[in-house]
């Protein structure tokens, strides 16, 4: 008897894909999460060969980004495939289609609300429906069940409009999201407007206003901050920018979750106001932060070669799962680091979007865990010519 | 009806050593039709040449033409450009207009009467006529003609689409956005020494140093100023249409997908998979026979459409010659062919 339940979850699709096999045959069932699903059943000569076969799926399930659906877990806990966004570079040049699992819908007022999706707020060109929009929704019953919000951009015309105002409404409304433990803030392509022109503001005070959130995704960098703060229940955090303000790191590294899970930061460029040193990394390194840590994603930087190397011999990295340094201009000085790392013991080493050659490429692959090094850029590119895979 | 039972004799007007001329040439001939008389735009003879119709072609991609238009059109008499140069549209189309002019002297039939083709390369014009019929636009303005005029009056941010009034293609197409802390143009445009050249890549400019370069360029020639409505994306990128409409048909169209502003396919862009779009694309379709039916004498037009972020849909502009869809089969028909057996009176 072998059973297993796998999920695979981005921002553009959530997936389930469950198998069971017994005696010589194995039944598949697989589709978006919230359906039903298909079934296929395959049936062999003997059981030795059902289990070779259905071990063959799994691998290669496992291999394309599918992980166990963790067993539903007391009060809702989101599963760690939930955390992780955008895994592909082509994944940010378009609104997300998903959320922890949610097919995100824009919202309507001139719709009944629905409990099954992850509603999404935004101001269009021609309007700025989304404060309006947001409080249509907050007055609903279907807020009192949303676990879930997605606010796109809160700027019709004037993109230089922080976030405060939204995240205030929904402070001042905390109590008509008593089960809300996602939130995307900054569902913003680069066609609406680019990543370093979005203006976020401090996210301290949401954190403190809503005690059971478990996931906090932004996007954009301009005076984005997090004031030191405690938070119990937070286990993913994710903050995508073309460029890091050093007090952003300074802020998560100064802040007390001790159920965090998930780090995910992008560090971007100086072009777009990067100036995170590998200095004001050492306390995240450390190992002393963050005990539940198991995924660090320092992404899409341009010293990522420098990380690497700081990386592989911490003493953070011995308790990691997964380490990403993706979309990032990771070349073979790098790759070479992180060929120490074959007696850790991550689980997942993500390099999707490099600058490696296919040699070293090769050599890491040969690591005793799943590495995603697809996506290589330009290898031949002089360092100015190397970009990360969100600059401008 | 009784068309289609006897030879049609088409003038077709164009480039010659265009594959747009030999293109359609093999569609015309496949049609059991005899072959077509060409006519050269070096060459126009002053007495309407003998033939029942004629299709005008793109007059693009001829050095030697265009030196000829520029002249025409009150500009040098050799102006000498070199291959992907921006520089002297508005000569340029006034040349274009007056050969369009001699050709509407013959008193000919034409699938595209030489007055449509003169409106469809003006954008200002064109926008009017759609804003005319109440059809669905981009909010545009006429730019000023100087870089100095359009600082003066620009707002303290903005996002919009700069285009030659008499461009065409992706030619001298900006697409800009600025704050009181950022600006940035996209544009396929390259600079080089003090001029300006098309390119087949779509170039980032950050400074306002770069962006004046570029535009005092480029204003004098005549720009309408587009808004810049957010497009609709999906994985991969933006997405656009370009809907081929022929005789008040909606018919071949592609779904053009970019990772920058600019979704015109030698732009290194590609066809995305319509698919969940449907609904928008129906749309889309109308709309594009709308625009297309503002211009009613003629019989097929190519009309870009973009989509915003809730799918609805906006003329982006109309095409005289985006009839170019090679490859693109609707019923069994490419384009060409459609629109040859359209000409003929054929059905579908």
């Amino acid at each position: 008897m072998l059973n297993r339940k796998l999920i695979y979850m981005d921002a553009k699709s959530s997936k389930f894909w469950n198998i069971s096999q017994a005696g010589a045959a194995y039944t598949v069932t697989y589709g978006r999460i919230g359906s039903t699903g298909q079934e296929t059943s395959k049936s062999f000569d003997t059981e030795a060969l059902a289990v070779k076969d259905a071990e063959k799926l799994i691998k290669e399930k496992l291999g394309k980004g599918y992980v166990d659906a963790a067993e539903p877990s007391s009060e809702g806990a989101l599963p760690a495939a939930a955390f992780a966004n955008i895994n592909q570079r082509d994944d940010i040049s378009r609104n997300a289609g998903t959320f922890v699992g949610m097919r995100v819908v824009d919202y309507a007022m001139d719709k009944p609300a629905r409990s099954d999706v992850a509603y999404r707020f935004r101001s269009d060109w021609d309007d700025d429906l989304l404060i309006p929009s947001l409080e249509h929704f907050l007055a609903t019953t279907v807020a009192l069940d949303a676990t879930a919000l997605v606010i796109g951009a809160w700027f019709a015309d004037d993109s230089s409009k922080s976030s405060e105002e939204v995240l205030n409404l929904l402070i001042k409304n905390r109590e008509r999201l008593p089960k809300l433990v996602a939130i995307f803030i900054g569902d913003v392509t680069s066609e609406e407007n680019e990543m370093s022109w979005i203006y976020q503001s401090d996210l301290a005070p949401l954190l403190q206003a809503f005690p059971s959130l478990q996931l906090l995704r932004t996007r954009g960098g301009t005076e984005l901050k997090l004031t030191p703060t405690k938070h119990a229940g937070m286990r993913a955090l994710a903050m995508e920018t073309g460029g890091m303000d050093a007090s952003v790191l300074k802020g998560v590294c100064s802040s007390d979750f001790a159920q965090l899970e998930h780090l995910e930061l992008w560090l971007g460029t100086d072009e777009y106001g990067a100036n995170v040193t590998m200095l004001d990394l050492q306390p995240l390194l450390s190992g002393k932060l963050f005990p539940k840590l198991k995924y660090l994603g320092l992404r899409n930087s341009d010293m990522v070669d420098e990380i690497a190397a700081a990386v592989a011999t911490s003493p953070l990295v011995q308790r990691l799962e997964t380490l990403d340094l993706s979309l990032g201009t990771l070349t073979d000085i790098g790759g070479e680091a992180l060929l120490s790392l074959k007696d850790s013991t991550l689980k997942k080493l993500n390099l999707h979007y490099h600058f490696m050659s296919p040699e070293m490429v090769k050599r890491l692959r040969a690591l005793p865990f799943a590495v995603d090094a697809t996506s290589p850029a330009d290898i031949d590119a002089d360092e100015e010519d190397r970009f990360v895979a969100v600059g401008e | 009806m009784d068309r289609v039972n006897r030879p049609v004799r088409l003038g077709l007007v164009g480039n010659l050593e265009n594959r747009r001329i030999r293109d359609f040439c093999t569609a015309w001939t496949n049609l059991g039709q005899p072959r077509p008389t060409l006519i050269d735009y070096q060459a126009l003879p002053s007495a309407a040449p003998i033939v029942d119709v004629l299709r005008i072609d793109s007059p693009g991609e001829n050095a030697a033409l265009a030196s000829q238009l520029i002249a025409l059109g009150g500009g040098p008499k050799d102006a000498g450009l070199e291959h992907g140069e921006v520089a002297y549209l508005r000569e340029f189309h006034r040349g274009y207009c007056a050969l369009l002019r001699r050709i509407e002297a013959w008193q000919l039939p034409a699938f595209n009467a030489p007055s449509d083709i003169a409106v469809m390369f003006d954008k200002w014009q064109s926008h009017q006529r759609f804003l005319r019929a109440g059809l669905s636009r981009p909010p545009s303005t006429l730019a000023p003609a100087s870089y100095s005029a359009w600082q003066k009056q620009r707002a303290e941010h903005g996002r919009i689409f700069l285009k030659p009034l008499h461009g065409s293609s992706s030619s001298g197409v900006c697409a800009l956005r600025w704050t009181p802390t950022h600006q940035q143009l996209k544009s396929p445009m390259r600079i080089a020494g003090t001029r300006l050249f098309n390119s087949l890549r779509v170039q980032t400019y950050e400074s306002w140093e770069q962006i004046e370069f570029i535009l005092s360029r480029l204003l004098p020639h005549g720009m309408i100023a587009e808004t810049w409505i957010p497009k609709l994306s999906l994985q991969g990128g933006v997405v656009d249409l370009r809907i081929l409409v022929i005789a008040g048909k909606a018919r071949h169209f592609v779904l053009r997908q970019s990772q920058t502003p600019m979704t015109n396919l030698h732009l290194g862009n590609c066809r995305a998979n319509p698919s969940g779009l449907e609904g928008s694309i129906a749309a889309a379709s109308r709309l594009a026979e709308q625009a297309a039916a503002c211009f009613p004498g003629s019989l097929y037009a190519g009309v870009d459409v973009l989509l915003d972020l809730r799918g609805r849909p906006y003329i982006g502009e109309i095409n005289a010659f985006g009839d170019l869809l090679p490859g693109l089969i609707d019923c069994g028909e490419d384009a060409y062919k459609a629109i040859g057996r359209a000409c003929l009176g054929l059905p579908r």
